[in-house]
């Protein structure tokens, strides 16, 4: 990654974006160093598509300002972005060869037939195409269809690579090579690239940094590994792997660590929390792994209600006489409504106040 | 693949047989009727012959030629109308788009023969008023026909562009084409079998319209359609008959060539 002094890439400041009444993306401000794999990862409706459109100029921020490379192109149109986009269903054009797809953009820029027949031929090699500058995108395999609009999108030299959910449309076995291959080209490319993808797994295994949004805003901004580790908040603990989030009240914070108490649950329980004062109500998040089944120095007890054996272990479905249900991963077997400890240790077990 | 035929089969092919007789029977008439025996037309005739097609005055070949002529005008001018109007309708957010629509929609809404005494009086209070001469001259037909001609067009271009995922466009402008070079590289082509065949509808339409050329047309721009009703109106002659069947065939050959060439384009359109 460049060091944060470097003029960023991508600058996104207060951006929002309505449509009607709806708003869309609400007050977003994300900064992009040059070279950054970033994904946008969220649920459907969360305005992480929307958020690439208006960086690519295809709907425009109110308010909000877009800058790009140190050029604030908030209001310029999408063909004077010189930004290289990838669609969901990749929309190469159906009447045009793969050869004058991938030229499309240096066509435009009115560069020579030498030098754009010359460029074709790289990107196909980049992208692990050759020769096929004379077929059509209808007689492409999808994965092939995938790689040429990536070839598209990287041909005239944008200054970013936009990637709207290219993997969407391909069944699970290419989508896992087409993501190797993505980094892959990436790498080669050095393009700065922003990247837009429902699928937590997707966003953790390719990005540098992975911002969660949320019904139009960002949540966290993080490395795979904080995101997972540090959730900033309830909605991305849940969302980015899996975690038990219970509704819980801070009752101690202090040097000792914090305790929390859980709804119904008789004792308060430990967990880590940063500088919040007590009385304050949140979530407790604890992931599936981090819970531990036994008698010894058991929080609370509960049933276990739901066993599923997956191969490295079994995913546990426990539940408290308060109705506080939590999962855990358990190396042994259980037998249904047996009754069984459950206990955490602190640092796994973070406090979030929203 | 062979399966017994049913009972539903004999329905299909009596419905289908019925149809092509009252289509095709009108036909085999004016046919018949044109290659009889000179004289007062009549049906089934007795003896057969050509020489109603010698005997076509030269008149009613400029009037095909004429007609030919201003069918291709008005439909190419009424593709770029509408056209263009499709795609303000299906590609921008216009404030009374549904008000325009149904607007363009007129024409073709209104009985023909309305819509011609309704030009006739435009064009007599026109000249009247400032002096322009349209009436019976070329370019007031040709304005009576391409205002008719563009529901038909609008329709089927409308109907493509709706059903056209608008990402091909967006593609195209975000690889840095403005919107005249996105319109003529990557929209008119996905869309061009769709203007084409609205051409073709619009040009039928436009060959043979008695109705809105009856008050407009002149002998300084004969159309043959008029000329045709003007001579059925007083006698029945096989040369009539003779002139109905050139336009038949020729139009007839025009629809299987255009509809082959359209069916192949408009599957190949249909799979993107």
């Amino acid at each position: 990654m460049a060091p944060l002094t470097a003029q960023p890439m991508l600058q996104i400041s207060n951006v929002s974006v309505r449509f009607g009444e709806a708003v869309a993306v609400n007050d977003v401000s994300l900064t992009v160093a040059a070279g950054e794999f970033v994904s946008l990862l969220g649920p459907s409706g969360c305005g992480k598509t929307t958020l690439l459109r208006s960086i690519a100029g295809y709907v425009f921020p109110e308010p909000g300002k877009v800058v790009v490379n140190g050029r604030d192109i908030t209001d310029l149109p999408p063909q004077a972005r010189r930004i290289g986009m990838v669609f969901q269903n990749y929309a190469l054009f159906p009447h045009l060869s793969v050869g004058e797809n991938i030229g499309f953009g240096m066509a435009m820029q009115r560069r020579s037939a030498s030098e754009i027949a010359a460029r074709v031929r790289e990107m196909l090699e980049v992208v692990r195409l050759p020769g096929f500058e004379k077929r059509r995108p209808g007689q492409l395999s999808g994965g092939q269809q995938q790689r040429v609009a990536l070839a598209r999108a990287l041909a005239f030299e944008p200054q970013l690579l936009l990637l709207d959910e290219p993997l969407g449309a391909l069944d699970l076995q290419l989508r896992e090579s087409m993501q190797l291959e993505i980094k892959r080209i990436q790498r080669a490319t050095g393009v700065t690239t922003i990247f837009v993808t429902h699928d937590q797994g997707e966003a953790l295994a390719m990005s540098d940094r992975v911002a969660v949004l949320n019904a139009g805003r960002i949540e966290q901004v993080d490395e795979p590994r904080r995101l997972y580790a540090d959730p900033a908040t309830a909605f991305v603990a849940d969302f980015v792997g899996r975690s038990n989030v219970m509704a819980a009240e801070l009752v101690a914070n202090g040097n000792e660590g914090a305790e929390v108490r859980l709804a119904n649950v008789d004792r308060a329980v430990p967990a880590r929390c940063s500088t919040i004062g007590p009385g304050q109500r949140g979530w407790l998040s604890v992931r599936p792994e981090h819970v531990h089944l036994g008698a010894e120095g058991a929080f609370f007890e509960a049933a276990v209600e739901g066993a599923l054996f997956l191969g490295t272990h079994s995913l546990v479905t426990l539940r408290h006489g308060s109705g506080l249900r939590l999962n855990a991963h358990s190396t042994r077997s259980w037998r249904l409504g047996e009754t069984v400890g459950v206990r955490w240790s602190a640092e796994n077990a973070k406090f979030l106040d929203s | 693949m062979k399966r017994r035929s049913s009972s539903f089969d004999l329905v299909i092919f009596a419905i289908v047989a019925t149809t092509l007789v009252f289509l095709l029977a009108p036909l085999v008439v004016v046919v018949m009727n044109s290659i009889g025996r000179a004289g007062i037309a009549s049906f089934p005739p007795r003896e057969l012959t050509f020489e109603s097609y010698y005997a076509i005055p030269s008149r009613w070949l400029t009037a095909l030629v004429d007609s030919v002529w201003l069918g291709i005008a008005a439909a190419g001018l009424a593709a770029a109308l509408a056209t263009s109007a499709a795609l303000a309708l299906s590609r921008t957010r216009l404030r009374h788009g549904g008000i325009a629509l149904v607007l363009l929609r007129t024409p073709l809404q209104a009985p023909s023969l309305v819509v011609g005494i309704a030009f006739l009086q435009l064009y007599v209070w026109l000249s009247a008023s400032s002096g322009v001469p349209l009436r019976g001259s070329f370019v007031g037909l040709l304005l009576a026909h391409t205002v008719v001609s563009i529901p038909s067009v609008l329709a089927v271009v409308l109907a493509r562009l709706n059903a056209m995922d608008s990402q091909y466009e967006e593609a195209a402008y975000g690889l840095g084409a403005g919107p005249v070079r996105t319109f003529f590289r990557v929209t008119l082509p996905l869309i061009g079998p769709a203007v084409l065949s609205g051409v073709y509808f619009a040009f039928l339409l436009s060959l043979d319209n008695v109705p809105l050329s009856l008050f407009l047309a002149s002998s300084s721009f004969p159309l043959l359609p008029i000329e045709l009703f003007t001579s059925a109106s007083f006698d029945l002659t096989r040369t009539l008959y003779a002139v109905a069947t050139i336009v038949c065939v020729l139009t007839t050959v025009l629809t299987t060539v255009a509809f082959r060439r359209l069916t192949a384009t408009l599957v190949t359109a249909a799979q993107v």
